[in-house]
């Protein structure tokens, strides 16, 4: 072992538990045996236990990042408050409502009577907002289509008659127009050639997080496990 | 009004709110933009805590069996020296137990299902008709050039190129797919909103809000607003007086 | 005196300095139109859809069908689907498992997934589902979330734990007092092998890929389905070539051909206007991928020319 690894503990201790970790993992699954496999159980529930306490760690960061924003009154200082409000209020309100919620008995740890305002935020805000945001995307595509996608070449010919044969396809007056054949033709073309190209990648991406898995096990991919910092 | 009244009408302003950024980019997006976020912060770590509470059921139940878990949740507090310089290494500990074991746990599962599976399945032989036996084949080829696509050990040179090529058309066969999904994917999500927006009383919001947009609009076209309010004026881009007059 | 030459502007000119809030205009029209004027066009069924309904039709009456709720709010892609396969598990005599490894989905969701159906059971007189969502408990169970998600899931496939990470359902009732059995086995001694269809309506991750590596891969469950949304359709037929899983419902639009086949209108809570909306869009879209290729080639050759 080098004088590196043996004099920083502080890099070799990590390493080391995802190393065992890692190891014990696999040995568990592809060599099965009722007491690794109790042990493996037990080493889960420990992992989800001690996982599930980073859960603060995005209010503290926005609670950072926003707070010096308001702090020193930078660009944007408005809406940095209005999520910093929003989250403390929400976060309070989350704790009640142990009242029947939507059929839930036991939605908080509290009973504030603050069912309401839940209902409100999750129905009225949370929701909502998600998936609009999500479906701004389709504007966005049509706006690319007309003004971006270039057919320069019989690479961008290929992607876009496929894109534009499984489009036609998918929808109702695809068959309409061009009969049940299309149908077909969609079928086909997201059966055969789509899933070869898809398999391809997939294998690729397979062998790929394989190889990067056993680099992080054995230490020569250092930063996932030492969070980022050498 | 009931809390259900009330929920239509705010569903149905945020989603004005989100789709007013399509016109351009305004005070009211950001606003519903930033309450979003806050409030799914926030609303998320709470029934994190309560999920939480429930994961330490057996420990409440029986403290001596599960005495075990104290320990995950001495450990667990390690995750806020993130936030220290001097004591950052003890983040390092539960970081690195949790990727070491999902590691090790995904790895029989994607050696399998992601990689032996999927390679069995490609050849397939035979089918009962030329047609199938056509499609078989061509999956093979178009799989195993996919994979050689990916294969940079090497310079894509004579057979290696022509086969890599081939393999890139499989390839934009798939994300040309992907895009027709995709925009299916989008729309879907437009109708979802859209049909919501259309129902009682969700669409009394709709010429509200238009006619808000055409007020503000106008005001900022009679130049009202900058001496109204510079604040307002700045938050809807309204140029400074000097700049206006150029 | 310098003269200046007008250049003349021509068609494709303009289309080419066309403002994009137009398209969005004509998109969102292209949208709203058929749901208030319904275009009435005929849905056909893709095979991938009809796969999971065969199978679903084929299994003996009473047979375990698990609804794994991973995803968000009841305005997603995955909704519409998990409500088209409930509405026909519990038609047809299924007992069904609702849980998820998505908060929201797994709990809020679910029951208003559970209020809705019963009111539309009862609005269109569908007495088989009216009857089954009559017996919680014994017909359908909500169990809710699954604790650590992949985690637990990890767990169900090994040894029978349901106690442990279900201490209680969603409604807060004791797993004991659950009368839910397959052949007269309890729930509190089910594992993942008791399962015989497991239908995951996946947004995103955690998702199919948890079931997939915990329990096919170690042969624990091998009848495995996924409700996707539209942009990871395409790479979901690697799969279901390879027999991991046994169909795809794709978006919202596998929901309405999933409604079409079981004979349950509106059951995924959406009209079949929703797809001439769709069909529009598309095709206006397509239109543009022309009209904007067309106008680069007058532009080239223009130049060309000059």
């Amino acid at each position: 072992m080098s004088k590196l690894v043996l004099s920083d503990l502080k890099k070799t201790v990590p390493m080391g538990i995802a190393f065992v970790m890692g190891i014990f993992g696999a040995f568990a699954y592809f060599v099965y045996t009722d007491p690794t496999d109790a042990i493996l159980q037990n080493a889960i529930v420990f992992d989800s236990v001690m996982g599930s306490m980073g859960m603060a760690i995005s209010l503290g960061n926005i609670s950072l990042i926003h707070g010096k924003n308001v702090q020193r009154k930078r660009k944007g200082w408005f809406f940095s408050t209005l999520i910093l409000v929003l989250m403390y209020f929400s976060l309070i309100i989350g704790l009640g409502a142990k009242k029947p919620y939507l059929g839930q008995q036991y939605y908080g740890l509290f009973d504030w009577g603050t069912e309401s305002i839940g209902y409100f935020l999750v129905i009225a805000i949370m929701n909502p907002a998600s998936t609009t945001v999500m479906s701004l995307l389709a504007f966005y595509i049509a706006s690319a289509a007309y003004r971006a996608f270039r057919i320069r070449g019989i690479d961008s010919a290929i992607l876009l008659v496929s894109g534009a044969l499984v489009l036609l396809g998918q929808a109702p007056i695809g068959s309409f127009i061009f009969g049940p054949g299309l149908l077909d033709l969609k079928t086909w073309i997201l059966s055969v050639p789509n899933l070869a190209g898809s398999r391809g990648c997939n294998i690729g991406i397979a062998v790929g997080s394989i190889a990067m898995s056993i680099r992080v096990l054995f230490g020569y991919e250092r930063k996932p496990v030492l969070g980022g910092l050498e | 009004m009931s809390v259900e009244f009330a929920s239509a009408i705010g569903l149905s302003l945020v989603v004005l709110c989100a789709y007013s950024f399509l016109y351009k980019e305004n005070p009211f997006y950001r606003i519903m933009e930033s309450i979003y976020v806050g409030s799914g912060v926030g609303w998320g770590l709470a029934t994190s805590l309560f999920r939480f509470n429930q994961t330490l059921d057996p420990l409440y139940k029986n403290p001596g069996v599960y005495w075990w878990y104290t320990v995950a949740i001495f450990l667990g507090f390690f995750w806020y020296t993130y936030w220290s310089k001097k004591y950052f290494f003890l983040y390092r500990i539960p970081l690195s137990y949790g990727i070491g074991l999902s590691i090790g746990t995904s790895l029989y599962g994607v050696v399998y299902s992601t990689f032996i599976a999927q390679v069995t399945a490609t050849f397939k032989g035979m089918g009962a008709t030329p047609l199938e036996t056509l499609n078989n084949i061509l999956i093979a080829v178009g799989t195993f050039t996919a994979v050689l696509f990916f294969y940079f050990s090497r310079e894509h040179t004579g057979a290696l190129g022509y086969a890599s090529k081939i393999g890139r058309y499989f390839i934009l066969i798939f994300l040309g797919s992907a895009f027709g999904n995709t925009i299916m994917g989008r729309t879907a999500l437009v109708i979802t909103m859209t049909t919501e927006l259309l129902k009682y009383p969700q669409w009394t919001m709709i010429p509200l809000v238009i006619g808000l947009f055409v007020v503000i609009e106008l005001v900022k076209k009679i130049g009202y607003l900058r001496e109204f309010s510079p604040t307002i004026a700045q938050a809807f881009d309204v140029p400074a007086k000097s700049e206006a007059q150029d | 005196m310098a003269v200046v030459e007008e250049k003349k502007v021509g068609v494709w000119d303009k289309l080419a300095a066309v403002d994009r809030r137009w398209i969005y205009l004509i998109s969102f029209l292209m949208i709203g139109g058929p749901l208030l004027f319904p275009l009435n066009l005929p849905i056909g069924v893709s095979p991938e859809t009809a796969a999971i309904f065969r199978y679903i039709e084929q299994m003996p009456k009473g047979s375990i069908i698990a609804l794994s709720m991973d995803f968000g709010s009841p305005l997603s892609e995955n909704y519409p689907q998990a409500r088209s396969v409930f509405a026909h598990a519990l038609k047809i005599g299924m007992k069904v498992i609702i849980m998820g490894m998505w908060g929201q989905g797994a709990t809020t969701t679910s029951v208003i997934m559970i209020d809705e159906m019963k009111a539309y059971a009862q609005k269109l007189g569908i007495t088989a589902i009216t009857e089954a969502l009559g017996k919680y408990g014994e017909r359908y169970v909500h169990l809710g979330l699954i604790p650590q998600s992949g985690t637990g899931v990890m767990q169900m496939a090994q040894v029978g734990v349901y106690p442990l990470l279900f201490p209680k359902d969603n409604y807060g009732n004791a797993l004991e007092t659950l009368p839910f059995n397959k052949a007269g086995k309890p729930i509190t001694q089910f594992k993942a092998s008791d399962i015989d269809l497991l239908v995951c309506f996946a947004a995103g991750t955690p998702g199919i890929e948890v079931y997939r590596e915990y329990w096919w891969a170690t042969g624990i469950c091998k009848n495995l389905a996924i409700g996707a949304v539209g942009v990871s359709v395409a790479g979901y037929y690697p799969q279901m070539d390879a027999k991991i899983i046994i169909g795809i419902i794709p978006s919202t639009k596998g929901a309405l051909e999933y409604d079409q086949l079981a004979g349950l209108v509106g059951g995924s809570g959406q009209s079949f206007a929703t797809m001439d909306s769709q069909s529009l869009q598309h095709v206006f879209i397509i239109i543009l991928l022309v009209v904007g290729n067309a106008g680069t080639i007058v532009a080239t050759r223009r130049k060309r020319a000059t």
